[in-house]
């Protein structure tokens, strides 16, 4: 069966997240979204693991799925096109790891997932003797990532560690300001352990493909939202059994059950491209390169972004794709394209007519990746379809991010849309 | 730890006098260890006696770790404490050590009993037993002595002394030990004790090969019966020994050193680290502003510890930097109350080193006690504390709970110290903030008493007194509260200025020295001590978060005094 799964994101424990990121709201979101397995992030935060505890009941083997008590609620007031659609939960956490090896600052995330509720007590015992685990949803340790995984493979073998959006500059593996060069340097012995890393939102499979180093490894993406609405903006599309097991066995062994991933378009994340969101200075890495990575305005360093640092342990040519490969599809959240088309942001109209969307044609990943061309036109839907059809096509405009403001993505030129966005607004 | 590879030409000296008495004074950072090591390795590996034969005593566990790591010698060194365990076990003598929270007890009951101070009754005791002047009435003492009797328990300093007449009044057993041990080391020897000096030359033998090593500058525990005078009465035992000096400094840059040098000018100390430094005074307005001084300065040397201030600092930051490079160093653990708080905001990882933490305290643990069994009726308290819990009602404000309990306390028993529940009291005094703020205390106490210990291996923000610092090293050193009253002490005596000596020379890339305005609504003063730091490329920092804070605090009374009007 087909499985749509998110496992990074944030509850409402974590720094800087939406009060509205409780396990009814995400539960209610998956289904709207047409997320089937989403992670309940956060399990080391000892408040958000009580609610866990006491919310979510055992499903499939290592799968678990809100009570009925809770979940009973959501859906009486969820369309029928939604309703149905299935959504269990997994057990995942983010760490920050901060620490200092070969002489140097290392600042990384990764991704925690683990089968069972008993095994992440014990973990979260673990941890709290080495840190805060209070404070915030991803806790902070100063704890080499290395030992980290190995606290995670003692604590139960099933689990895995999953280097988070390796690109970032300040927080990843492969970060320009934070990271290593290779997998091994990081985690040195127990390299083997590591079989999936995280895209982030402003790498694509494209971007990784250009190592040799990642051939055998899984690329997976994950939504890391710190909201409910951005659910599933980067999501994994599996093929096999609904079970831990078979999810995580698809990852580790990257074989046909792992279809493929849902992508952000990646010049939207706020990573991209190189330069100083302070002197509101954007470039190319060709173009940071000419300027020997110093701000032409301010003069210090630049903040070398994913696309450059990509660039600088890469050993294939740009454009590389492999004789095999996983599914890639670029989606733009629909509350954005209905955005752009009535060129507000969330306005009343804009939720209400996202509303109708999934009311009628079921959940947005089904919209955004399923649904006819004809249907929507059929339905009256003609600017729409057109902006759906473009975004498929990979036939957008883009401002790309750089220094942590994020790209701009559109799929109307910006006379197309501005101008026509009127005569041309759904037919509702 | 220092950074020294091979030894200097006055390690090479010392290697070369092997027999005899010897003292070795060693200013900070000057590889007093290695030396030790150096020594200690000839001994065995050149001149193959065997290390039984060999005996060397140091002050802490951890040192006693560090020596018996960089030998190789798995049970090699000991502190006085071990060893003289290790003896009475030969000696077939079983006894039991009274728990620390026992023995506190007792003091606390003796000191009401004869309304003195906790600190001054414990000091005396101890002082007593030592063999140093004391300055309670022995029946104080002879009280304590009959309650530890009446249970069976001796303290640490029981162990001593029993060891001390054993073997004082056997001389079967102490010739037996005489002849095992022909080369004696003593480590921090500014900090043996009159008693513990007399233990060791027990087991000097014919041959007098006693070395001593230490530093009378960095003498800080008067308060435990240790004297700096005990290397006078070192060279009044031994006439003869030979006196080397240890003066190259291998930890601190040079800036650093400088300013160890104006403090004890006799004692010049040469560095040989010219690497980057900072040393820096820093005005600041309050606790609030000084906490949050240190916190913003670690985070822009660590890179942030979250995305928000990663990318702004950037040019402040250092390379190779992690948690356990930083250390905030303060007089008393209630001065570090806000920065603890602030931590753990943050989030950031940190733990507390020594002990005497707030949250140990019997006082604050009753408030703990209490508000969990009014949450939760299943959780056992004694029924003093039930009676107690009956005049408070959680449906109030906890700012209004909170001083109430810490009221009732205060009325309820003398032998209270007062300033530790009115320091807890404002500790926890913004919990007002949360929803629940009752459940998060009791979470947040339960946090402290988890994480307010010290794990030397692990990777957190360290946080301690002054007198815990000797034999510790940071990259970069705060020190809180450099203000008179504080540092130094209102009395300012010889041991303020060793103990301010120790503090600094902790510090190897960075040291900052923070004065606040003002504390609990009192004013302060810039320490006396500033004289040390008149000095080219000194940096005078006036904190930029003095303006917000005043406005904030004028905007309290405000609200306050219009409250009151009306």
């Amino acid at each position: 069966m087909e499985i749509i799964a998110d496992f990074h994101l944030h509850s409402k424990y974590a720094r800087a997240t939406s009060k509205q990121s409780t396990l009814e709201n995400i539960y209610k979101w998956c289904k709207i979204k047409g997320i089937n397995v989403v992670g309940t992030g956060d399990f080391t935060h000892p408040l958000w693991f009580e609610e866990i505890n006491s919310k979510l009941e055992p499903a499939e083997h290592g799968l678990y799925k809100l009570k009925n008590i809770y979940s009973k609620e959501i859906e009486e007031k969820l369309p029928v096109s939604v309703k149905n659609n299935s959504v269990r939960f997994i057990l995942t956490t983010e760490i920050s790891n901060i620490y200092s090896k070969y002489s140097k600052t290392r600042r990384m995330h990764n991704l925690i997932i683990f089968p069972d509720i008993d095994s992440v007590s014990k973990f979260n015992l673990k941890l709290s003797k080495i840190g805060n685990l209070k404070s915030d949803g991803r806790p902070i340790l100063g704890l080499d990532s290395k030992i980290l995984l190995k606290i995670v493979k003692e604590t139960n073998n099933k689990a895995l560690l999953i280097p988070a959006h390796i690109w970032t500059p300040w927080f990843s593996m492969f970060g320009s300001k934070s990271g290593f060069d290779t997998i091994n340097e990081a985690f040195e012995e127990l390299t083997p352990e590591i079989c999936a890393i995280e895209t982030g939102l402003s790498s694509d499979p494209f971007m990784n493909w250009r190592l040799s180093a990642l051939d055998k490894i899984a690329i997976i993406s994950n939504s890391d939202s710190h909201s409910v609405q951005k659910l599933g903006r980067e999501a994994n599309i599996f093929d096999c059994g609904l079970s831990y097991d078979d999810l995580l066995s698809a990852i580790k062994t990257n074989d046909q059950r792992l279809v493929g991933t849902i992508e952000f378009f990646p010049q939207e994340g706020m990573y991209h491209l190189d330069g100083h969101r302070k002197c509101s200075v954007r470039l190319t890495p060709a173009q940071t390169k000419s300027y020997n990575n110093i701000c032409p305005k301010c003069h210090k360093d630049l903040v070398i972004g994913v696309l450059n640092r990509v660039d600088q342990l890469a050993d294939r040519p740009e454009n590389f794709v492999p004789k095999s490969h996983k599914s890639v599809e670029f989606l733009i959240p629909l509350l954005e394209i209905l955005s752009e088309i009535y060129n507000v942001k969330n306005s009343v109209k804009v939720i209400a007519d996202y509303e109708f969307l999934y009311t009628k044609f079921g959940s947005e990943l089904s919209i955004l990746k399923n649904l006819s061309i004809s249907e929507l036109e059929k339905c009256g839907h003609t600017k729409l379809a057109h902006a759906i059809e473009k975004m498929r096509k990979r036939e957008v405009f883009i401002e790309p991010g750089y220094d942590g403001v994020y790209g701009v993505v559109r799929v109307f030129s910006p006379g197309e849309s501005t101008a026509t966005a009127g005569q041309l607004s759904l037919k509702l | 730890m220092t950074d020294q590879i091979l030894p200097n030409k006055k390690q090479l000296e010392i290697l070369k006098h092997i027999y005899g008495p010897q003292i070795i004074i060693a200013g900070p950072g000057t590889g007093k260890t290695a030396t030790l090591i150096l020594k200690i390795n000839k001994l065995v590996n050149e001149l193959k006696i065997p290390h039984q034969n060999i005996l060397a005593l140091t002050f802490t566990n951890k040192a006693v770790n560090e020596i018996n790591q960089r030998l190789g010698l798995p049970d090699f060194g000991y502190t006085f404490h071990s060893f003289c365990s290790y003896i009475l076990k030969t000696k077939n003598i079983s006894y039991k050590i009274i728990p620390d929270h026992q023995r506190k007890k007792i003091i606390n009951v003796i000191s009401s009993q004869f309304g003195l101070r906790f600190q001054e009754v414990e000091v005396g005791i101890s002082r007593y037993k030592n063999l140093a002047d004391y300055k309670i009435d022995k029946k104080i003492i002879l009280e304590y002595e009959k309650i530890l009797q009446k249970e069976g328990f001796w303290d640490f300093d029981d162990l001593l002394i029993k060891t001390y007449f054993l073997l004082k009044n056997d001389d079967a057993v102490r010739l037996q030990k005489l002849k095992k041990y022909k080369f004696i080391f003593i480590d921090e020897f500014q900090d043996t004790s009159k008693i513990q000096y007399e233990l060791i030359k027990l087991f000097v033998g014919g041959s007098r090969n006693i070395c001593v090593i230490g530093d009378p500058n960095q003498s800080i525990y008067s308060f435990r019966g240790a004297d700096s005078a005990i290397f006078d009465q070192f060279k009044n035992d031994f006439p003869v020994c030979k006196i080397f000096y240890l003066n190259e400094n291998y930890r601190n840059n040079s800036k650093i050193i400088e300013i160890i040098n104006q403090i004890f000018p006799k004692q010049s100390i040469t560095g040989i680290k010219n690497d980057f430094y900072d040393v820096a005074l820093v005005n600041t307005l309050n606790q609030n502003t000084q906490a949050q001084w240190i916190i913003d300065f670690i985070n822009s040397k660590i890179g942030g510890v979250n995305l928000q201030n990663a990318s702004s600092t950037s040019e402040k930051l250092d390379n190779n930097i992690r948690f356990s490079d930083f250390a905030v160093i303060y007089r008393n653990h209630e001065h570090a109350v806000t920065v603890k708080k602030k931590l753990f905001n943050l989030g950031a990882p940190y733990q507390v080193i020594g002990e005497d933490s707030l949250f140990f305290r019997e006082e604050t643990k009753i408030i703990y006690k209490i508000i969990k069994y009014l949450l939760d009726n299943n959780y056992e308290i004694t029924t003093d504390e039930i009676n107690l819990s009956k005049q408070i009602n959680l449906d109030k404000k906890f700012s209004e709970t909170i001083p109430s309990l810490i009221n009732l306390l205060l009325s309820n028993s003398k032998n209270k110290d007062e300033e530790y529940l009115v320091d807890f009291g404002l500790l926890i005094n913004e919990f007002d903030h949360y929803e629940n703020s009752y459940q998060k205390f009791i979470e947040y106490y339960d946090f402290m008493l988890a994480n307010d210990s010290y794990d030397e291996k692990s990777d957190k923000i360290n946080l301690l007194t002054m007198h815990s610092a000797k034999g510790l090293e940071f990259n970069y050193v705060f020190l809180c509260f450099f203000n008179n009253g504080f540092i130094p002490s209102k009395f300012e005596t010889d041991e303020d200025k060793r103990l301010f000596y120790v503090s600094v020379s902790r510090a190897k890339k960075g040291l900052f020295l923070i004065s606040p305005k003002t504390y609990k609504k009192r004013d302060l003063y810039a320490s006396n001590y500033k004289q040390f730091f008149n000095l080219p490329d000194v940096r005078y920092i006036e904190d930029e978060n003095m303006a917000r804070e005043q406005k904030r605090i004028n905007k309290q009374k405000l609200k306050k005094s219009q409250i009151k009007l009306f």
